[in-house]
């Protein structure tokens, strides 16, 4: 199955990447004669440049499930296997101190014993893909927070889970 | 981790854009400007004033311009690190506030030093031993210290320290080595003399801190996930460290927003009481004088430094807090 980021959703992040870089570029364009400022205001449109950059990464990505594992598609190309990834992290940020609001969004990141995918809930079926690694990750045993866990079930996500008292007598 | 820190740092564009139009429009609120003021105070000692050399003054320093363009070039004046022209010190903003800025530095970051290692073992105590008779003590000074105000435990402090150390009063410093190089003398007379303020300026915060780590901890305390901790035997130390603690920590690291600014503005009420040189003086002189350059600048540096320390303890929360959704559902 092919998961992309939709065009829409990806909006707002090249929005931000404008706006970033008028109103950071700008200041740095007048500030140049003096070093201090000119730092401050390069550093940040460096900043807004890469998250630029990532938008239009995620922009050419898909991410593909498959019964064997998962894999991100575009120009860096990944794989993990289900029965190798060994450690989940579920994230979820927000720009409100009260982490209540929709504004949030939630980061997925999924590792084998090498190396790590990330993906982000603006995602086409990341629900889908949460349920899935977390059945996987639970299965396997992998490492994962209690951050995660909770957010798992802040998703609605369960696993059946064997019974820990089976055979305890 | 790079979506958030963008978008927050979008969030602080338009609130610095509103908060120097604000504070420019403050600013030349008053009725006339400095050189008025000036000009009407030499006039009323008698002095005379050449109008022409006032008008040059006036057009070479904008005031003729209209306040929008004067607004942005005082902008893209601070985007060039110039910050202007302070007339009552005729030096640049930079070099006046300079001067005061270190010391400033030196009073306020020993203050919250102070603060956070008073409050920080009283308050985890007071909450750990809730009711006991450290706590009641320890309580009744926290209500003191809130309740004093400061500039009456400045006048009572000093005459202490003048009283029982022959300790000079006011300043950060004996007289004799304000205009001296430095100096291990000037440096240890520095010493003698910060106790001083920085009790009087951390008394009300340590107490506030105290009153809000005793209540955030007990909160953590009374959660059904420490009654199981302990329950299950987890040792004492531990099952307060490891998780309730580290809640609780939540204020300290949420006043860091508040206290970047505070590190340089010092507090200006006992700054003044104790005639100390930092700048919280500097402002209300500046403001009394309508030498709208220097106050509009630092009050502007002063909103920077809050809107930065902001964002560095939403970052710190950020990672002490885990990020856990809370209401159910799917992001977006």
């Amino acid at each position: 199955m092919i998961h992309s980021y939709p065009l829409k959703s990806l909006y707002g992040d090249y929005v931000r990447t404008l706006i970033g870089l008028v109103f950071m570029g700008v200041p740095f364009y007048f500030a140049f004669p003096n070093l201090f400022m000119t730092t401050i205001f390069g550093g940040l449109t460096l900043l807004f440049l890469v998250f630029g950059i990532r938008t239009a990464l995620r922009h050419v990505t898909a991410i593909q499930t498959s019964p064997e594992g998962i894999a991100v598609v575009g120009l860096v190309s990944k794989r993990i296997a289900w029965s190798d990834v060994a450690k989940v992290d579920l994230k979820y940020f927000s720009t409100s101190r009260d982490k209540k609001s929709k504004d949030g969004w939630m980061q997925l990141k999924i590792c084998d014993a090498s190396r790590c995918l990330k993906m982000e809930s603006n995602l086409s079926g990341f629900e889908q893909i949460v349920s899935r690694v977390a059945a996987v990750g639970f299965h396997n045993g992998a490492e994962m927070n209690e951050t995660t866990v909770e957010n798992f079930t802040a998703m609605g996500v369960t696993v059946d889970l064997p019974d820990e008292d089976e055979g305890d007598g | 981790m790079l979506g958030y820190v963008t978008r927050r740092i979008l969030v602080m564009i338009p609130t610095l854009i509103v908060i120097s139009a604000l504070v420019f429009i403050i600013i030349q609120l008053p009725p006339g400007d400095y050189f008025t003021t000036y000009m009407n105070e030499l006039q009323s000692q008698g002095e005379a004033v050449d109008p022409a050399k006032l008008e040059f003054i006036k057009q070479q320093y904008g005031f003729d311009k209209p306040m929008i363009e004067q607004y942005f070039l005082w902008l893209t004046g601070m985007l060039q690190g110039d910050f202007g022209y302070s007339f009552e010190f005729s030096r640049p903003v930079s070099e006046v506030v300079g001067d005061r800025l270190w010391l400033s530095f030196v009073v306020s970051f020993t203050t919250i030093l102070f603060t956070w290692i008073v409050a920080f073992p009283i308050g985890v105590y007071s909450a750990v031993r809730q009711y006991s008779v450290g706590d009641y003590t320890l309580t009744f000074f926290g209500f003191l210290g809130l309740a004093t105000p400061n500039f009456l435990l400045a006048l009572v402090l000093q005459y202490a320290a003048y009283i029982w150390f022959d300790t000079s009063i006011g300043g950060l410093m004996d007289p004799k080595f304000i205009d001296q190089g430095w100096s291990v003398d000037k440096a240890l007379s520095i010493l003698e003399h910060l106790w001083v303020p920085v009790l009087v300026i951390g008394t009300s915060g340590t107490a506030g801190m105290i009153r809000r780590l005793r209540a955030n901890l007990l909160d953590e305390l009374h959660k059904q996930y420490v009654v199981t901790a302990r329950a299950k035997g987890l040792p004492p130390g531990k099952a307060l460290v490891k998780y309730p603690l580290r809640m609780a920590l939540n204020p300290f690291i949420a006043d860091i927003g508040n206290l970047l600014p505070e590190v340089i503005s010092g507090a200006a009420i006992v700054s003044i009481v104790l005639s100390l040189p930092t700048t919280g003086p500097m402002l209300l002189n500046a403001l009394q004088s309508q030498d709208m350059y220097l106050a509009g600048s630092f009050l502007m540096f002063l909103a920077t430094l809050t809107v930065i320390g902001t964002l560095l303890s939403d970052l710190a929360l950020g990672m002490l807090d885990p990020r856990i959704r809370l209401g159910g559902g799917a992001a977006k």
